[in-house]
Order: C-alpha cells, then structure tokens, then sequence
C-alpha cells in the first residue's frame, strides 16, 4: 500500500467507511500482533493490546498527522500499550517483569496440532526472548521479525541509532547462547527419557 | 522500558555482526568467509546466530481481530453519540441534560486520558518515504562452505536445526531415512524447521553420495561425492 493509498483509507475511514478501515486493519493486524505476542509472550494479551490500538487510532484518524505513515502511529500506540503491560507485571526488578512474562510459553491458546519441533523451537525463542533484558528483545523483533531500519528503531525507540545498534548485537548474541543452552538441555532431557 | 546501555557506544565491529546487519560489503564478505574457513568455532557461531535469526524470522500465526476492533470501535462511537445532549425541553429535560453533560465531561476525560494526544508531531516517529513494510536490507553475501551431507541430516539441531529435506528425483538403489543413503544421489532441497526458506544457505540442488552401490554388473561402483555445500558452491568431488 502505498502512501497515497493510505490517506485514501484513512479520509474514507475517518469518514466512517467500514470497509476502509477494515483494508487498514488487515494491512496492519499481523505485524502489530507479532510484535505485541513476541515481547510480551501472551496471545489473550497481544490480542487485547491489538484491538485497544487500533481502536484508539480509528477513532481520532481525524488527529492523524498526514506526514507520518499509519504504521508509525500504530506502533507507537502499541508500544505505550505495551509498556504500561510490562510495568504492571515490574513490581520491583526487571527480572520480575521478564520472569511474568516468559510465563505463558506459547499461551492458553497453544495449537494442538502444531508440529512438536516447531513447537519446541517456537517456545524456545519465547523464553528465550523473554530473557533478554526489554530493549534488546524489542530491537530483535523490530529489526529481524519486522525488518525495520535501524533508523525507523531508534525514532520507535527514542534513542540513538548507535544505542540500537549496540542493543542489537549484544541481544542477538545473547539470544544465540540461550538457543543453544535450551538444545543442549532438550537433548540431555531426550537422552534421560 | 528503554534500558540504555550504561555506554552509548557501540560494541567492537564483528563481521558476524555486520553480516546479520546486511551491512557486509564484498571485501568484508570475503573476509568473513576466511574467518570462517580458518576457524571452526567462528564458524560455529556464525551458523548459530543465523539459527536464532531464523527463528526470528519464522511466521507468527495470527488470528483475525478485524470483526472484534470494528464492533468496539463501532460502540465506542455509539458511546460518544449517546452523550450528546437535548438543552431544549422543561425542567426535567434540563435537569436531565446537566446530568448528562456531566456524565458526558467525565467519559470525555476519562478517554482522553487513555489515548495519547496526537496534536504534536514531535511525539511521533518520523516515518520513512516508503511503505509500511520499511526498504528491505540488501541480501547478505553467501558464505561458501562445505559441511558433509550426514552430518546436516543426522545431527539432532544439526548446524542449522532440525532441517526439512526433501528428496526429488533420487536415483540410488540404497535409500534409507533423511541423507543416510549408500551410494547415488538425487536432487534436494532444504527447508528450515519451521519449514521457512534458509537463504543465505543453498536450499536446492543435486549432490552424489559416497559408498559402495550395487552395480548394473555385478561391478562395484566407486564412490562419488558425498558432500552438499550449502553455501552456494558446488559440490567438491
């Protein structure tokens, strides 16, 4: 879609259009949901955060800034969502917060028929993911599951592109060691049973 | 939940680094191939981190919300409809139109305070030109390679995990499970445990295996090559 398109959808949506602002969900719907489920690691919860955002940007496109891209503002709604999430979860450390949230593995909703190697590498990098410290398992997934640039990261994430940058290595390294940490224990685990 | 790095600078230039930054040019490609030829444990972590991008990378299943956001945002409109009110009417009308404007104050503040004000450009990112998916980073470089086909296929989370290997066209009069074959060969191609494409890595072609075949004759065949090079180079005899 391109950016004329977008203000297209977005006139007719602010005028009411349901089927515009529909194109505009399913446009945007995935991305936000994997981004949400991957850094809070709760399916009911990146549902419920998906929906809030979207609703809260349909419903004052009248404010939408024709300069920026739909996408952005999105994102940017998500993201408040998200923190506000992760605070409640953050009593007293980070670690609190991360150890909550790595709780779910894939969550209630886990899909019974999914192939057991897909699953176990999929619960692997959620608890994986949720041991990086926050920043670093943000600018994973925006970078390498949403491929943005770094530039677009570090004005999501208001900081500097060398920030991102540094937080981007050390995270992908850390994120390595803790995949091959869980295949090794998987693997001892096999080898006991 | 922006933990800023006690330091603002970055960390030491890695090659690794800068091939899963796509930053990598020619030279540097290179260069990275040597180190990973030279030395094993580089390599390892080279196929490692490409591992954990991978799976990065891997497809989020996600449900449809599209029904559930139209259907609050259509209540939510209702809700700022309903708040309108009539001045026009007796007392009782009044009476109930302060009521109303004084409910209508309450839920108008409380929902401004839960959406965030968009009047400031300055709160919101600045977007790029292109469209919502941003300009995709220039492929990175192949790295060249040569890893034996058993290995790949036996090795539980083997170099690059548990890998989906598809035969086509295999020819070898000995065929067991995965790449245990003996002798002959066929066509491949390599899919990623979440069957997602592997590239870089090659991810189709042909390759012959080693050991001994029945031969047409009665004559043992000699063995032929028994690698996949999985970086994009043929295969060594």
């Amino acid at each position: 879609m391109n950016r004329s398109e977008e203000h297209t959808l977005i006139r007719r949506a602010a005028s009411g259009d349901h089927a515009a602002a529909e194109a505009l969900i399913r446009a945007h719907q995935a991305s936000l949901y994997g981004y949400l489920l991957r850094m809070c690691a709760r399916p009911d919860i990146a549902e419920d955060m998906v929906q809030d955002a979207f609703v809260r940007v349909l419903a004052h496109l009248d404010r939408f800034d024709p300069k920026f891209r739909f996408s952005t503002w999105l994102f940017t709604i998500g993201r408040r969502l998200l923190v506000n999430h992760l605070a409640r979860l953050r009593p007293a450390s980070d670690t609190d917060g991360m150890d909550r949230a790595a709780g779910g593995g894939s969550g209630p909703d886990d899909r019974a028929s999914r192939d057991e190697t897909n699953s176990h590498l999929h619960d692997a990098l959620q608890r994986a993911l949720a041991a990086l410290p926050e920043a670093q398992r943000e600018v994973l997934i925006l970078f390498h599951q949403l491929d943005w640039p770094i530039s677009l990261i570090a004005q999501h994430m208001d900081m500097p592109e060398g920030t991102v940058k540094s937080h981007l290595h050390r995270g992908r390294r850390k994120l390595r060691v803790l995949l091959e940490a869980n295949d090794t224990a998987h693997h001892v685990g096999e080898a006991v049973a | 939940m922006t933990d800023h790095p006690r330091t603002q600078s970055t960390l030491p230039p890695d090659p690794i680094d800068a091939f899963f930054d796509g930053d990598l040019d020619e030279s540097g490609a290179r260069r990275l191939v040597s180190a990973l030829r030279a030395d094993p444990g580089t390599a390892d972590r080279f196929v490692g981190t490409h591992r954990a991008v991978n799976a990065l990378r891997a497809p989020v299943e996600s449900p449809d919300l599209t029904a559930r956001i139209l259907s609050r945002l259509d209540q939510r409109r209702s809700l700022s409809r309903r708040l309108r009110f009539d001045w026009t009417g007796g007392w009782s009308g009044r009476f109930a139109a302060g009521l109303g404007l004084v409910a209508g104050l309450v839920a108008l503040y409380a929902l401004n305070k839960l959406t965030p004000p968009f009047s400031s450009p300055t709160r919101v990112a600045t977007a790029p030109e292109t469209s919502p998916a941003p300009t995709p980073r220039a492929a990175p470089a192949i790295v060249p390679r040569t890893t034996p086909a058993n290995a790949v296929a036996r090795h539980p989370s083997g170099l690059l995990g548990p890998l989906n290997i598809d035969h086509v066209d295999v020819h070898a009069p000995t065929v067991g499970p995965g790449l245990e074959l003996a002798g002959g060969g066929g066509n491949f191609r390599i899919r990623g445990p979440l069957g997602e494409p592997i590239a870089p890595f090659r991810e189709s072609g042909r390759v012959e295996w080693g050991g001994m075949a029945p031969s047409f004759l009665g004559l043992p065949i000699p063995p032929t090559a028994d690698r996949i090079d999985l970086f994009g180079l043929p295969a060594k005899p």
